[in-house]
């Protein structure tokens, strides 16, 4: 009970926040309200006992990549009256088909109910009885750990382009 | 399943190399000798590499070493000594980070190294990012010439959109079959067959041929080739391109091998299509590097022929093929970037009356394009032979025919270039003087371009032992 009105709250929240993204006339409250829509989204991975998920939303999307919304609005300056000139007007029939598309195939998912993909070792039982944050973890550690390890190489040849690339020094 | 991490030793050589290169790289003032400290971590990979077993499965089964694996390791390492030199050579061209340049170079082949040996989608992404991730700071590396900078951004931005679809392709196919392993997915694919399963597959195989460079994700091979370094073009040329093959094979014979009907018509139709792109757009090019490209793009069709053949004798044709083909590149590219060093330019027109100027430069590049156009007694002509008569075996006759008369036809644009500096007469008529290392080094890889030519037996018949492996 408790949880079915908590999905309610949190899902009417998150659509309406997201409609208030595409309401605003200004570039910076749209991007504020993209945040607020990403945290109830965060709150329905939880009661979906997804909670590495929603941990991840909240750090990648609020943390991350809002954030970088904003820079580059902040940057271009970006003025009410100008946002719309970077809409393409092309875009709009186009809408039209897609968007009706989209809502379909909501609904047909959700008539049709769960999807039937075989799930390899990890079973909707086993991943209750463990948790999936403390699953992912351990395979992520165990098995995984050499691709692991090669994302640190990746992270370090990364940092080393950014400041070959960024920076003006380094002449010898 | 065993850890058994002594497979992965000589990857871990040349990371150890690679970190000693980072330290000392603080303390050198002359940066060709944090190079040179690179030539000798990939001599000592090259002999770990001969020690470690040729068979066996490391790290829960995520990496597998077999013998095709450590020759495609060697051919790695045999590319990054050449690239390392024509780094050397290029040193005094590049004007920032100078010592992160080898740095890098070797980066980009500890990836190639880990993609010949992934036996598992995440391993395969993951080392395929490492080396593309290198390759897109190499290629834009020279930030003062706006050429460079395209040639980079562009990379990145076909790079970004093809690591995207090899990724949804993925995660189709771990949908359908709920793993990540190579040998639990090849085992699932025997149960049954379904839409997504499909649609998976051509994801990724789309996604591939981006480092491939064939239809449809050539686009940025031109560009890219012309505007990086050279060393760095030769490295995408030689490197990057067999990388994507090893994949290519491991992944479409071993694992998706139970299900070839589903992908045979797609590979034959690239295939096709892109030889017929490659060899007719590098006619009208006016720059050796672009040229190139198209012949490269040409070239990923010929391989993608003896993917589409899916049998042995195509496995094998198809490694003989990539090796004169590194051999051919490695020749022709040590030329450009020491007849650049002198000239200045990458324009075809440059190289008019080059063999009065440098009669072994020229007799280099000689050899180089004709192994590439695949005239005999070359290589190249070999390597061709084989990929034609594995189409022909498997009936794909429509296919072998348009490859020969493609292949006539590439003749014109490498005549063209050999025209120029064999039978016009030169302006500028001052010899060009190469060191003995230079010349020894030229030497060497003609005679191997020559040998694999006139004498290919011994290596096709071990190659034909270590195709058997895909199956």
């Amino acid at each position: 009970m408790v949880e079915a009105i908590a999905f309610y709250v949190f899902g009417g929240l998150s659509v309406l926040t997201a409609l208030l993204v595409i309401f605003q006339r200004d570039p910076v409250r749209s991007a504020i309200y993209l945040v607020a829509c990403f945290i109830q989204v965060a709150a329905l991975f939880v009661l979906l006992r997804s909670p590495f998920l929603a941990a991840v939303q909240v750090f990648v999307y609020v943390g991350a990549v809002v954030v970088l919304f904003l820079f580059v609005i902040m940057v271009l300056e970006l003025k009410k009256e100008r946002f719309s000139e970077y809409i393409h007007r092309g875009q709009r029939p186009w809408a039209l088909f897609i968007i009706p598309a989209l809502i379909g195939e909501v609904g047909y998912l959700a008539v049709k109910g769960k999807s039937k993909a075989s799930l390899g070792p990890y079973s909707e039982e086993f991943l209750v009885k463990q948790g999936s944050t403390e699953s992912l973890g351990k395979v992520l550690f165990t098995k995984y750990i050499f691709p692991f390890e090669v994302v640190s190489l990746l992270l370090l040849v990364a940092l080393m382009g950014a400041i070959i690339l960024t920076m003006k020094r380094g002449k010898e | 399943m065993p850890l058994n991490i002594h497979l992965l030793i000589p990857e871990l050589v040349l990371l150890s190399f690679i970190i000693l290169m980072v330290i000392l790289d603080f303390f050198v003032r002359d940066k060709r000798q944090i190079g040179v400290v690179g030539v000798v971590g990939t001599v000592v990979t090259g002999l770990a590499l001969i020690l470690v077993p040729k068979k066996g499965s490391a790290l829960m089964g995520l990496v597998i070493q077999d013998p095709a694996a450590v020759f495609f390791k060697f051919l790695f390492l045999i590319v990054a000594l050449s690239i390392l030199y024509m780094a050397i050579l290029y040193d005094e061209r590049i004007k920032h980070w100078k010592g992160e340049f080898y740095i890098l170079i070797l980066f980009a082949i500890l990836g190639m190294m880990f993609l010949a040996s992934a036996y598992d989608f995440i391993t395969l992404f993951v080392s395929l990012e490492l080396m593309a991730v290198s390759l897109y700071i190499l290629a834009t590396y020279m930030k003062d010439d706006t050429r460079s900078i395209e040639a980079g951004f562009k990379y990145l931005v076909t790079g970004a959109l093809a690591s995207g679809f090899l990724l949804y392709g993925i995660s189709f196919l771990y949908g359908y079959t709920g793993y990540t392993g190579f040998e639990e997915v090849a085992g699932a694919l025997g149960q049954g067959r379904g839409g997504f399963l499909t649609l998976g597959l051509f994801l990724v195989i789309l996604g591939l041929t981006f480092k491939l460079s064939s239809i449809p994700f050539y686009i940025w091979a031109p560009d890219v080739y012309e505007g990086s370094p050279t060393p760095v073009t030769a490295l995408i040329a030689a490197g990057s391109k067999t990388a994507g093959f090893v994949v290519a094979m491991r992944l479409l014979f071993t694992v998706l091998g139970p299900v070839k009907e589903e992908w045979i018509g797609l590979v034959v139709f690239l295939s096709g299509a892109t030889i017929l792109l490659g060899n007719l757009a590098a006619m009208p090019q006016k720059n050796i590097k672009r040229m190139l490209a198209y012949a490269g793009i040409g070239s990923a069709g010929y391989l993608l022929i003896g993917i589409a053949a899916a049998s042995i004798l195509g496995a094998e044709a198809m490694m003989f093929y990539l090796l004169t083909y590194i051999f051919a590149i490695i020749g022709s590219f040590l030329a450009i970037v020491i007849f650049s060093r002198v000239s200045g330019s990458d324009s075809i027109d440059a190289y008019i009356g080059l063999s009065r100027r440098s009669p072994l430069l020229a007799a280099t590049l000689f050899i180089g394009l004709l192994s590439l156009a695949g005239v005999p007694p070359l290589g190249g002509f070999i390597a061709k032979f084989y990929i034609f008569a594995a189409a022909v075996k498997e009936g794909l006759i429509g296919l072998a025919v348009v490859g020969v008369v493609m292949a006539i036809v590439s003749m014109y644009y490498f005549l063209l270039v050999v025209k120029r500096m064999y039978l016009i007469e030169p302006e500028v008529v001052e010899p060009i003087e190469l060191n003995l290392l230079t010349r020894a080094t030229l030497y060497g890889v003609n005679i191997v371009t020559i040998l694999l030519g006139i004498y290919p037996g011994p290596f096709t018949d071990w190659l034909m032992e270590v195709a058997k492996d895909f199956f």
